[in-house]
């Protein structure tokens, strides 16, 4: 644990540095490496942060942070980075408020973090994920399901989900779009086991 | 560590617009790309639009990874049909279904108008084959793999010979729709059931309206029930039975509409036997990991993806045995 920071990261002003990863580079480790995070990053901050209203605000600042910071330098321990990032945006935000709680200090320890371990079982997470997805198709409103269904699993184009559903393609559009983000926030947000707060 | 979080001050990430029409933004993007017309001029004002900050790449690329991830969705395309896709484009099902089925129905109109009565048909499905029926009356047969139904064409009369099949039954108080099936009988009241057979066994589960079970065998054994929505009932030459069931259950169990094998808990044997079902290839679990429980939605038609992931999560080996697949410990 002795020096989990990133030497190379000074706060998050890389934009004076000169670019090395390419965009692609920043985006696959970005998928691969810190969404998957996203489960625990969502805990950690609605267990440091009063307001649930901006735990979405702060997870995309915190993922700026890292993608602009992943420009310069993929770090190598993307877990530690991650979690320290969102602690200093926390600290940061609390600073900004003034009124500093009590219990302002994140507590890191509280989240494994020291080691960037392949994490809990991979067969435990593969056999998840199917059901997660499934989950969260279940969980969406009905007609955003049909139109994502029918462009997934059917392969359809929009024009021809509208003509399916008997809807305008805007409709379909709109449908899709909801439907979208909400499948982003229960694949990624939902931590796929209850409880565990410390 | 006090100094590195200075200098995050240095970056306030200020979006200049709500976190939700970012979201809704990059969404669209990523929706138009993957399901909407997309031209060149579209590609460079996407592009565009990303290089302006990294809000919209952050968004766009946490959005279009959570697209990717129903990739595995579309690995459950359906399966097609021998006849009929399963669809709700009536009309030109419709054209289709008469130029199949024209001769049925007209000599089936003329017959329920006169009153005769005449020969049976016999439809079937191959193996992993799937074929939807429509009949005069406006109730349709859809066919699961390796079926074989006789209809008597002019009695509102259906025997399923084997396999399984989903009724969608018109209604007719003065002509009953019934469906015989190893001596069992259902009688139909305006409903949607489905019924699979395996050898003497028959299983019926109701999803909606309502329809009379009944055994048919005569003796100690004559039974009957009504069933209502949620009801699975089961009988076979000693056996007579009837349980509610969750509606989802009832609902997984008819995945193969859609060409989906959906398991809960279920035992890697079944899981198997269920997949032998649509496939010539044939699926063998030996011993122990026979026990193993799965999860999951899988294509009926794929059982090597279903074979890779359940290798893969329960650490099975997987032998390819004189074109017979075995998976074991």
């Amino acid at each position: 644990m002795a020096d989990l920071f990133d030497p190379n990261f000074e706060g998050a002003d890389v934009r004076r540095f000169n670019v090395a990863v390419s965009a692609a580079g920043v985006e696959a480790w970005f998928v691969r490496e810190v969404l998957p995070l996203e489960a625990m990053l969502m805990q950690f901050l609605s267990n440091n942060w009063h307001n649930k209203a901006d735990l979405a605000d702060i997870r995309q600042d915190v993922y700026e942070h890292v993608c602009e910071a992943a420009r310069e330098h993929i770090p190598e321990q993307t877990k530690s980075f991650v979690f320290r990032t969102a602690r200093n945006l926390i600290i940061d935000r609390y600073r900004h408020q003034q009124v500093v709680p009590i219990e302002a200090v994140p507590d890191l320890e509280a989240f494994d973090i020291a080691a960037d371990a392949p994490g809990p079982e991979r067969a435990a997470q593969a056999r998840g994920e199917l059901r997660k997805l499934q989950i969260a198709l279940d969980e969406l409103p009905p007609r955003c399901r049909e139109a994502i269904v029918l462009g997934r699993i059917e392969g359809l184009s929009g024009r021809e989900i509208a003509s399916r559903m008997g809807i305008t393609e805007q409709a379909v559009s709109k449908h899709l779009n909801r439907g979208l983000r909400t499948l982003a926030n229960l694949i990624y947000g939902h931590p796929s086991n209850r409880g565990g707060r410390k | 560590m006090s100094g590195a979080h200075d200098q995050l001050q240095a970056v306030p990430a200020k979006r200049n617009i709500p976190l939700d029409a970012l979201e809704e933004e990059a969404a669209s993007w990523v929706l138009r790309r993957q399901f909407f017309d997309w031209t060149s001029e579209d590609q460079s004002k996407l592009e565009a639009w990303l290089g302006e900050s990294p809000s919209n790449r952050v968004a766009y690329w946490r959005l279009n990874a959570a697209l990717s991830r129903t990739e595995r969705l579309s690995a459950l395309r359906p399966f097609k049909s021998d006849v009929e896709p399963k669809g709700r484009n009536f009309r030109s099902t419709l054209m289709r279904a008469v130029a199949a089925f024209a001769f049925i129905a007209v000599a089936a109109t003329a017959a329920m108008f006169y009153g005769q009565k005449g020969e049976e048909q016999t439809i079937s499905t191959a193996v992993g084959g799937h074929k939807l029926v429509k009949l005069s009356d406006g109730s349709r047969i859809e066919m699961n793999t390796d079926t074989v139904i006789r209809i008597a064409r002019w009695q509102r009369s259906v025997t399923l010979v084997r396999g399984e099949a989903f009724f969608e039954v018109r209604h007719d108080p003065i002509h009953p729709f019934t469906v015989d099936a190893a001596g069992q009988r259902i009688t139909d009241i305006g409903t949607k059931f489905d019924v699979r057979r395996d050898g003497a066994e028959v299983e019926v589960g109701l999803l909606e309206g309502s329809a009379k079970f009944e055994s048919r065998r005569g003796g100690a054994s004559a039974r009957e029930a009504e069933l209502t929505p949620g009801d699975l009932a089961s009988a076979s030459a000693h056996s007579f039975s009837v349980q509610k069931v969750e509606p989802q259950i009832l609902k997984d169990e008819l995945g193969w509409r859609r060409g989906v094998l959906i398991f809960h808990n279920t035992t890697l044997a079944d899981a198997a036997s269920e997949f032998n079902r649509y496939n010539r290839i044939k699926l063998i679990v030996e011993g122990a990991a026979g026990k193993l429980q799965i999860d999951g939605t899988f294509s009926a038609t794929d059982p090597e993806t279903f074979t890779q992931i359940a290798s893969d999560i329960l650490h099975l080996r997987v032998e390819d045995r004189h074109g017979t697949t075995v998976l074991a410990r």
